[in-house]
């Protein structure tokens, strides 16, 4: 694996904290949490390859090591076509690691498991049920009683303020409700970890700063269970992220703690602290020349 | 949070119809159209085709009794001619004991030929397309499945219908089981390769999501990928409406001895063209009704589609 940048301020996540106050600096390139309970998520040295059909190899992930620990909010940013779905599908199940270990919650992944929801860049909504079906699927899948899946279905439409649509098709909705629907489907289900890929592409600033909230009200909800969101927007992973990872090449090539205070506002992910990460972050992108 | 808008404008409205919770009533149609309302092109078309089939009957005339191409005049007076085809009883009697045709015999061998072979194109359908659309399915699930079956079904497809016909009538006879086995036959090799295409379309995120939510390999195909699959079956299952329509005609030609295809093998065997064209107009007509019908069906079970 590619020597992480220097990480002096890099912190470890003490799970459950929410407030800047649990950000602890290291000066280690580790961020294996402190707890005695097997993190959220961990890959070891997780490679994957894939084999074209032309015969050429392709690496998408290259040794790569992580651990997130419970109740750990972390974003990972980096290019286009550099590894952040695949390891992403990774940790889901989807596919399977060259080399390498991965487990969440100290079980190792073998296969796609509610466990681990994941939110797709893609719309995913089964268009041919209902806004409250589609939150219940989870649920009808691992048997739960009616009576406790109407319940849970009733609570999360209220969280993603859609109450008033649970009888609608997912084509009536915007693009908006739809990823709320989508959002709340996957949290409904109560996964110990949640991934999520890009969820909030193509939305403008507004509705992307609604379903920040939506997506921190899901988290606190959920009792802070582990998240694992990938996005291209440095100040939205500024404004979620306890972490932020930056992978480049395949490589885990930065990772830093956000020891901004919550509820975050515009102020503080402008600030200079919140600055200095994003140079930090940014610069691995390349000083590009921009006019 | 503030209200987003729904992406559906004018047919997204509020309704308290359900209980507590307000849903969106939806009429489906988007931007309205003007229902029911041929095109001036469709009906210049329609008139063409009459006018046209009009001349070619007075321009080709009659030859030793024969008419090539009959009249509407010629097609509207054959309608005593099916007063043949009823065995009698209702008020009717047959002609075969040498009966006078009657209107009202005519309506009941008509109507009793007609509702035979319907039943026969829905049986035969209805079979078609549960093994077609169930083969496909199973093909696609299962790898010993796509092993044992994928040659043998696409073999059968290059297959020239019509040119089974005998090989159907050598295995059958006259038996409604062969026409029913043809019809069914026909339909579910169209549906197999419609459906295997559909499955292979449907987007591989949509299985990933429905895995990640602990949905197992079973319940993902079925609550999933079929009803994903389906909008894709649709123009495929109308399809082999009007196809089941031919194949049951072409299977009464098997020796069968009512049926609108007994009609039509019998008048082509005394040359009544007339008969013919008016046995074609009632399978149009009844194609079409039941066209229309699974195409409503189909629209409404697909309702949620974008």
């Amino acid at each position: 694996m590619q020597e992480i940048d220097s990480v002096g301020d890099m912190a470890q996540i003490d799970p459950g904290a929410t407030d800047a106050g649990r950000v602890h600096s290291t000066g280690s390139r580790t961020t294996t949490p402190r707890t005695s309970s097997p993190p959220a998520i961990e890959l070891r040295s997780v490679t994957k390859t894939f084999v074209l059909e032309s015969g050429e190899e392709l690496t998408a992930v290259r040794d790569a090591s992580l651990t997130v620990a419970r109740g750990e909010f972390v974003c990972v940013v980096g290019p286009s076509g550099h590894g952040k779905s695949t390891l992403l599908n990774l940790i889901a199940g989807f596919i399977e690691p060259t080399n390498g270990e991965i487990s969440v919650n100290g079980r190792p992944v073998e296969g796609p498991g509610p466990d681990r929801g994941v939110v797709f860049q893609r719309d995913t909504l089964f268009l041919w049920r209902r806004v409250a079906a589609n939150i219940s699927f989870g649920l009808e899948a691992r048997g739960v009683p009616k009576p406790e899946r109407k319940a849970t279905v009733e609570r999360y439409l209220k969280i993603v303020g859609l109450e008033d649509f649970a009888g609608a098709w997912p084509r009536q909705l915007s693009g908006g409700m739809r990823r709320r629907v989508a959002i709340a489907a996957v949290f409904a289900n109560e996964p110990d970890v949640f991934l999520m890929d890009e969820p909030f592409v193509g939305l403008d600033y507004l509705r992307r700063a609604q379903l920040h909230k939506v997506l921190l009200d899901l988290w606190a909800e959920g009792g802070h269970r582990a998240v694992f969101m990938i996005t291209h927007d440095v100040d939205e992973a500024l404004a979620l992220g306890d972490r932020i990872l930056v992978v480049k090449d395949g490589r885990i090539v930065e990772d830093v703690a956000v020891a901004l205070p919550r509820p975050r506002s515009t102020y503080m992910i402008t600030s200079e602290e919140a600055s200095a990460i994003r140079r930090r972050v940014v610069l691995h992108f390349g000083d590009l020349e921009i006019a | 949070m503030s209200a987003e808008a729904p992406s559906t404008g004018p047919d997204t409205q509020q309704s308290g119809q359900e209980g507590s919770v307000s849903t969106i009533q939806d009429d489906g149609t988007g931007p309205k159209r003007k229902a029911g309302r041929l095109h001036p092109l469709a009906i210049l078309s329609f008139l063409t085709i009459i006018g046209g089939w009009q001349t070619a009957s007075i321009v080709l005339g009659e030859t030793v009794g024969f008419k090539r191409v009959p009249g509407f005049e010629d097609i509207f007076r054959a309608f005593i001619e099916y007063a043949g085809y009823w065995q009698g009883g209702l008020g009717a009697e047959s002609t075969r004991t040498g009966a006078e045709p009657t209107n009202w015999g005519a309506a009941l061998g008509l109507g009793h030929n007609t509702f035979v072979t319907m039943l026969r194109t829905i049986a035969g359908y209805t079979i078609g397309v549960v093994t077609g659309v169930g083969l496909g399915f199973l093909i696609a699930w299962s790898k010993v499945a796509r092993g044992l079956l994928t040659f043998p079904a696409h073999l059968a497809r290059m297959m020239p219908l019509l040119a089974m016909i005998p090989l159907f009538a050598l295995w059958f006879g006259d038996s409604q089981l062969g026409v029913l086995t043809f019809i069914a036959f026909a339909v579910g090799i169209l549906l197999f390769a419609i459906t295997i295409n559909a499955i292979g379309n449907v987007p591989l995120h949509y299985s990933q999501y429905a895995r990640s939510l602990g949905a197992s390999p079973i319940r993902t195909y079925a609550r999933v990928v079929f009803p994903a699959a389906f909008p894709q079956l649709r123009g495929g299952l109308l399809l082999a409406v009007a196809f089941s329509w031919s194949a049951a005609l072409a299977a009464e030609f098997l020796g069968q001895q009512v049926g609108l295809g007994h009609v039509l093998q019998s008048a082509l065997y005394y040359a009544s063209t007339d008969v013919v064209a008016l046995t074609g107009l009632v399978v149009i007509l009844f194609a079409a009704v039941t066209y229309l019908v699974a195409n409503k069906t189909l629209i409404w079970l697909t309702r949620w589609a974008e």
